[in-house]
């Protein structure tokens, strides 16, 4: 596969990959904090680039920040209760869009485009937005109109007063240009009455500190019926990177293996803090499910795998990979029906895959660089 | 051809005969009674004074797939790596990693190890996982019975054709080993707002009863000719009285076979005022009188573990008393999963009343080819407390010892103290080898009968069982040396054994269509293909009955 490979040095195309894989080696075999970051790969690349890492003692971090920095902390906090997109679909009475971003997913997604029929005893769905900055869903099927509140607060604020009042404990004053209690009470009669809600959320409309309050509410729901939650899929194949992480190197990303053991710290294994810090001496940025060359990684010595089209001009060596489940086949999250996948090519192109390229870099590390 | 020669072991295999001092030869990957005809031996490894078993089998231990992976992001703190490994064995101390997992088991002696809750709609996950664990063979038993589709055509009194059309369709396309029912219908049930399940309880919306699945289950099994009969997580997981539970669920059974996953927590009896007990004697009175039936026991072992389990309603129920205070619990397309972690206290005098019942199941055993032991790992306790579990077993000493410092609350609820029973070595390698093997139909293992699969464990003979089953002097994986002196000495892959029944097209056809209605997307989503896997050899197809 390498020897077919396309590549450019410093943004000017180059045949056959192989010289280039060489300079790839001598670049980050030759330096002593390296970072591997980006990381949109298939399931094969997260685990050649986590083996590398190994062998390098180099950082490994995923650009899906919101996801590893803000869910899977509440995770490891304090727990989540979770749901898949076929049962949200099709079991619940109660779809919350918690935050703008449920509301674009949804629509984007289609995953509640029709109503889900598979079980005959479900009511209606309702669908309630929450703290979503006057965004209505276009592509939700509902049997009753759809709910709002809090379209001018901050999600965190919507969060605690329904807590509150689901609790039945008082809340402070409202202000006045905020929703009136009757409406806060109707919102949270409307939750405790599902049979099963589903409150849906985007990372990145919320801190860790929100999460928390979210799957704090939902445990509280679940005193009396059944209430569950459906994270917003990470992009660039961000959850499934993290999950990768965590079977090879028992935790979620970033993680460091410098010391010949995985430490996973959010803060100190970050690859833009480490970069922008002066911490890092290389980067080899892995971007074919994208994304691209973030500006930050001008300050660093770079390696860069990336998908046709795509640029990095301020990388030192460029390698065009294949696309999985475009030029490639792969194993790939599938956020529609919510685990992995294995995907066909649908136009293979004689490009190498990240894994096979990690592989060469591996190789030639061990064999001496040319 | 290559020929290892294993010279002046005893040899503790009681399926090949009595134990007895005398060679063994590995040659290409197989055990041979006598030397080949060639006369040349390779390598000879000098096991003067060592025991020499088969390689060990373990028939419950959840080390894969998407609840073992999410207790990995929930408990951080339970597993921070502190050691560096050695070179070319990448992850191999990264702890609670897959790497880590095979390397454990290897150097114990283990080299077949059974997920038991092969989910089908994440299968591809599992079988990822399992594919990273080293220096062991696996398999994983495929979870069935409170599935949508599967209600539904119990609901709709389909034919006995169907149902088995259908499970062997989810057995096919998950490649599983065999095939699990957890808390039958309880899951369904807690998806839509019930919190306790009983044998005769009906599932909400489908008018099924739990006894009506897991009979049914009980006849695909045997209609598809799996090896390994139906693995059964019970009703009343944990719940003092649950003695009563197994006894109808084994006449419910009505002679079929049927293996109970982790029987250890079912085996609590409660006294007048309803406080726990053990009622590990009305366990072993039932094990005794149904040949038909095996276990494996679930031993509770001290420390802080991590319960994982498909049981969605006892991890409810459980996750009051997480410690530390968090859970989480996932409302999947089937059953899901539930992870809560906790502390089996050595003060906590519940604890050790269940510490106690596991000890008195395996001493009360009627026969060890149908009582195995596990931890349920890590809901009991993490396998690495096996070989502490043997010297338990062995050793009635060792056992005064640890009761020593059982609270007098615990020590008056369990019979544990009147047990004078110790486990023989035979005992020892039917229990955790030969009976495992043979009860999930690996009859290539288990034993080192001519022709098996050369996966053998040396042990030196130490009175300390805890130091000689933790570190055994040599391990060979398929003929290969895969541990010396206790440790690893590199990674080798295993293979994951499967079974491949024939699937009807028309169910298939069936199966398409309800899941592209369910997800959106066809079976190709769901699929195991062995090209998931890049260029390494995965799968090892096991035969069905016939
Ligand atoms: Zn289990």
């Amino acid at each position: 596969m390498r020897g077919e490979a396309l590549s450019v040095l410093s943004g000017h195309p180059e045949t056959g990959a192989d010289p280039a894989i060489g300079r790839a080696a001598a670049l980050l075999g030759g330096a002593r904090r390296p970072v591997i970051a980006g990381l949109g790969c298939d399931v094969d690349g997260v685990r050649a680039a986590l083996r590398l890492a190994a062998a390098l003692g180099a950082s490994v971090d995923h650009a899906a920040r919101a996801h590893g920095r803000s869910e899977l902390r509440v995770l490891a906090d304090s727990g989540v209760m979770t749901t898949t997109v076929a049962e949200a679909r099709h079991r619940s009475d109660l779809i919350v869009l918690a935050g703008p971003g449920a509301v674009a997913w949804a629509d984007h997604a289609k995953a509640f485009a029709d109503a889900g029929g598979l079980y005959s005893w479900r009511g209606e769905r309702g669908v309630l937005c929450l703290a979503t900055g006057g965004a209505r869903p276009a592509h939700v099927a509902t049997g009753t109109p759809v709910a709002a509140l809090g379209d001018g607060m901050s999600l965190h604020r919507v969060l605690s007063l329904l807590r509150a009042r689901v609790g039945q404990k008082p809340v402070a004053p409202l202000p006045g240009n905020g929703p009136a209690l009757a409406a806060i009470d109707a919102v949270a009669l409307q939750m405790k009455s599902a049979a099963f809600g589903v409150m849906i959320v985007d990372a990145n409309d919320a801190d860790h500190v929100t999460l928390d309050a979210l799957q704090a509410l939902v445990k509280d729901l679940n005193k009396e019926t059944r209430f569950t939650t459906l994270g917003v899929p990470a992009h660039h194949h961000g959850r499934g990177a993290h999950l990768v992480s965590a079977w090879t190197t028992g935790g979620h990303l970033p993680v460091g293996l410098g010391r010949g053991y995985p430490e996973q710290d959010d803060w100190v294994h970050d690859a833009e803090r480490r970069v922008t810090a002066g911490e890092a001496d290389a980067l080899l940025w892995i971007g074919a499910l994208g994304p691209d060359l973030p500006a930050w990684a001008a300050g660093v010595p770079t390696v860069a795998l990336i998908h046709h089209g795509a640029t990095a001009n301020t990388a030192d060596v460029v390698i065009e990979v294949g696309v999985p489940g475009v030029t490639h086949g792969g194993v790939l999250m599938d956020a529609v029906r919510d685990g992995f996948a294995a995907v066909d090519a649908k136009a293979p192109q004689p490009l190498p895959s990240v894994a096979a390229v990690i592989a060469g870099i591996e190789a030639a590390l061990i064999g001496g660089n040319p | 051809m290559t020929t290892i020669r294993l010279k002046g072991g005893r040899v503790v295999d009681p399926v090949s005969g009595a134990t007895s001092q005398r060679d063994l030869y590995l040659v290409d990957g197989r055990v041979a009674a006598a030397l080949p005809a060639d006369g040349r031996v390779d390598d000879t490894y000098d096991c003067t004074g060592k025991i020499v078993m088969a390689g060990a089998v373990d028939v419950h231990s959840h080390i894969a797939g998407g609840n073992v992976t999410m207790s990995r992001l929930l408990l951080p703190e339970l597993h921070v790596s502190e050691v560096a490994g050695p070179d070319g064995m990448p992850f191999s101390t990264a702890k609670w990693s897959g790497w880590e997992t095979g390397r454990l088991y290897a150097e114990m002696g283990y080299t077949t190890v059974i997920e038991p809750a092969l989910a089908p709609v994440h299968a591809l996950q599992t079988h990822l996982e399992l594919a990273d664990i080293p220096l062991i063979d696996r398999g994983a038993l495929t979870v069935v019975g409170n599935d949508d589709h599967f209600l539904s055509l119990l609901r709709d009194r389909e034919g006995e054709t169907a149902i088995r059309d259908a499970v062997a369709y989810q057995l096919a396309t998950s490649k599983g080993l065999g095939l699990k029912v957890i808390n039958a219908g309880g899951p369904a049930a807690f998806h839509s707002g019930l919190r306790t399940f009983e044998l005769d309880d009906v599932v909400p919306h489908y008018g099924v009863s739990s006894r009506q699945i897991l009979t049914t289950l009980l006849t695909a099994v045997d209609q598809i000719g799996v090896p390994h009969p139906l693995h059964v997580h019970a009703n009343n997981l944990g719940v003092p009285g649950a003695p009563l539970t197994i006894e109808d669920t084994i006449a419910a059974a009505e002679g079929r076979r049927m293996h109970f996953a982790h029987i250890q927590f079912y085996s609590y009896g409660k006294d007048a005022e309803g406080m726990m007990t053990s009622g590990a004697e009305e366990i072993a009175r039932s094990l005794e009188a149904a040949p038909n039936v095996s276990c494996d026991v679930g031993q509770v072992m001290f420390g802080p573990t991590v319960t994982i389990s498909l049981d969605l309603m006892k991890q409810w129920q459980g996750a009051a008393y997480a410690s530390p205070k968090k859970f989480s619990l996932t409302d999947g397309d089937a059953e899901g999963g539930g992870v809560v972690p906790l502390v089996y206290a050595k003060t906590n005098w519940i604890n050790q009343l269940q510490w106690a019942i596991g000890l008195e199941i395996f001493l009360l055993s009627p026969d060890p080819w149908r009582v195995m032991m596990t931890t349920d790992h890590p809901n009991g306790g993490s396998f690495t407390t096996y070989p502490q579990i043997i010297h338990l077993l062995m050793d009635s000493g060792e056992r005064a010892r640890w009761m020593e410092a059982m609270p007098q609350k615990a020590k008056e609820r369990t019979g544990l103290a009147d047990l004078t029973r110790e486990y023989t070595m035979e005992e020892i390698a039917i229990m955790t080898r030969a009976a495992p093997a043979k009860i999930l139909g690996l009859h290539d293992r288990g034993h080192l009968k001519d022709g098996a699969v050369a996966d053998v464990a040396v042990y030196d003979d130490l009175a300390d069982r805890t130091a000689m089953f933790s570190r055994a002097r040599y391990v060979f994986k398929s003929g290969r040396l895969t541990v010396r002196d206790g440790q690893a000495l590199g990674w080798i892959s295993g293979l994951t054994s499967i079974l491949a029944p024939e699937v009807d097209t028309q169910m298939e056809s069936r199966m398409a269509d309800y899941i592209t209605d369910r997800f959106g997307v066809g079976p190709a989503a769901f699929a195991v293909p062995e090209r998931a896997f890049g260029d390494r050899t995965i799968f090892k197809v096991e035969p069905c009955q016939t």
